[in-house]
């Protein structure tokens, strides 16, 4: 499941370990939808008190939905922003889309 | 009693053989007949122009598919006759195959076959669309046109983003990369906001609420074509929901209320236009939503030669070189088409 690890840091290549077409919202909207890419990578590394790399790269493109639900739905379980912000590291040739991820953990604090 | 001679032997070998070939083939004819009889047949004309942009064309589509959909529920047999069929856009096409399709594969009592067209190429256009396929006529066709070669379909129900990048990933190398990208986002949004909002009753508050698909609770889906022309990739995903103007008053309602203080509210491309321009979301929960805005404009960040047109309903809303067009027809197509255009690298 997260494939590479150095040190404490694990490595999560979302191409690689999750899927090159991630799309949709919910469990149900699809079979890589971001509800299941948060349940299954980012809230064990949460719990676990670890630290994690996600690598964004070789991903087709991520949908608004995919992200804010992946990212900003970890506010909502419960995460606060500044121990998932200090957790992941986000590594991507395009820096929008770290900004992009940023503004879903903060949006979702102020609702 | 005389015998017969050796030729004349051969000659009843010969007769005898005929007259049995003779006797199948009448026999196969006959249970053909039966199977689809020609009398009591009814026959559905398909316009000669299918297409939803040109206000002419789009009507007779229309008249077109509510025939079809009225067929449905009919015990009996029907011929959908393309034989003056002589044009396709793939914003028509893929509204008639959505339909069709949407028949087809549920409940149905009627039994449908076709007129095949004279023209060759758009013959090789309903082949390569699947719609021959649906009709039963599985005829050995082997696409030529170069416009019709590259068309490449897609059905689906959820957000399939492995459908709709690996049909993308057939143009890599054909379109920029980050157009490719551009459209998969746009196109896996559009199939996230199918699952989430097309399918539902339509908004009580709607005031074009007669010009949305009455069943749509009862329906699903979201169909999808792709094609090559003239130097650009076209892409066009389709839906028979409600329509964007179905699910506004709910979804935004400080929206809706400000077309209804412009007086806009008969409007459903106005609809559409507020939809983009706000990013609307089912619910008033900001953490949703994006999708629609991303839709349309995801692609111009990177291609100033790209275009969108959405349809909803009767709506019309088009981007190209930085400027927006919207239109009302009168007739609704009872669901939405989203088409992108984008260029085709040199």
């Amino acid at each position: 499941m997260l494939a590479d690890t150095i040190g404490d840091v694990k490595t999560i290549n979302i191409a690689r370990d999750f899927t090159r077409f991630p799309a949709g919202r919910y469990l149900d909207d699809g079979d890589y939808p971001g509800e299941l890419f948060r349940q299954k990578f980012l809230e064990p590394i949460l719990e676990q008190g670890e630290r994690a790399i996600i690598e964004l790269d070789g991903v087709m493109g991520y949908g608004s939905s995919f992200l804010e639900e992946a990212f900003g739905g970890l506010v909502r379980a419960g995460y606060e922003p500044e121990k998932i912000l200090g957790t992941f590291e986000f590594r991507s040739s395009d820096p929008s889309l770290i900004l992009e991820i940023r503004s879903y953990v903060e949006e979702a604090v102020q609702q | 009693m005389k015998k017969n001679t050796e030729s004349q032997r051969k000659w009843n070998r010969i007769h005898e053989r005929n007259l049995t070939n003779r006797r199948c083939r009448k026999r196969k004819r006959l249970s053909a007949r039966n199977r689809f009889p020609l009398s009591g047949t009814r026959v559905i004309k398909a316009p000669q122009i299918i297409s939803l942009t040109d206000p002419e064309h789009r009507r007779e589509l229309l008249e077109f598919l509510e025939q079809l959909r009225l067929s449905r529920y009919k015990k009996g047999y029907f011929r959908l006759d393309f034989s003056s069929t002589h044009r396709i856009f793939a914003d028509g096409m893929v509204l008639f195959r959505a339909e069709l399709c949407n028949i087809i594969n549920n409940e149905h009592a009627a039994t449908y076959r076709c007129i095949l067209p004279h023209d060759t190429k758009i013959k090789e256009v309903l082949h390569q669309a699947g719609v021959l396929s649906l009709l039963n006529q599985h005829i050995p066709i082997t696409p030529k046109h170069p416009d019709v070669v590259h068309w490449r379909t897609a059905h689906g129900i959820k957000a399939d983003g492995v459908t709709s990048g690996t049909l993308l990933d057939e143009y890599e190398g054909q379109v920029a990369k980050e157009l490719l990208s551009d459209l998969f986002v746009g196109v896996t949004e559009a199939m996230t906001n199918v699952h989430h909002h097309a399918y539902i009753p339509a908004s009580e508050k709607c005031k074009t609420r007669k010009y949305c698909r009455e069943d749509a609770e009862n329906g699903r889906g979201w169909w999808m074509f792709s094609q090559k022309k003239g130097g650009f990739l076209h892409v066009v995903i389709c839906d028979l929901g409600i329509g964007i103007p179905g699910s506004l008053p709910d979804r935004r309602p400080r929206i809706f209320e400000k077309l209804l203080s412009l007086g806009l509210g008969e409007r459903d491309s106005r609809y559409i236009e507020y939809a983009v321009q706000d990013s609307v979301s089912r619910t008033e929960k900001n953490h949703r939503g994006k999708g629609l805005g991303q839709i349309v404009r995801g692609l111009f960040d990177h291609s100033a030669d790209s275009e969108i047109a959405i349809f909803s309903n009767r709506g019309y809303y088009r981007e190209r070189n930085g400027e927006t067009y919207v239109h009302d027809f009168k007739e609704s197509i009872l669901g939405t088409v989203i088409c992108w255009r984008t260029p085709l690298a040199t």
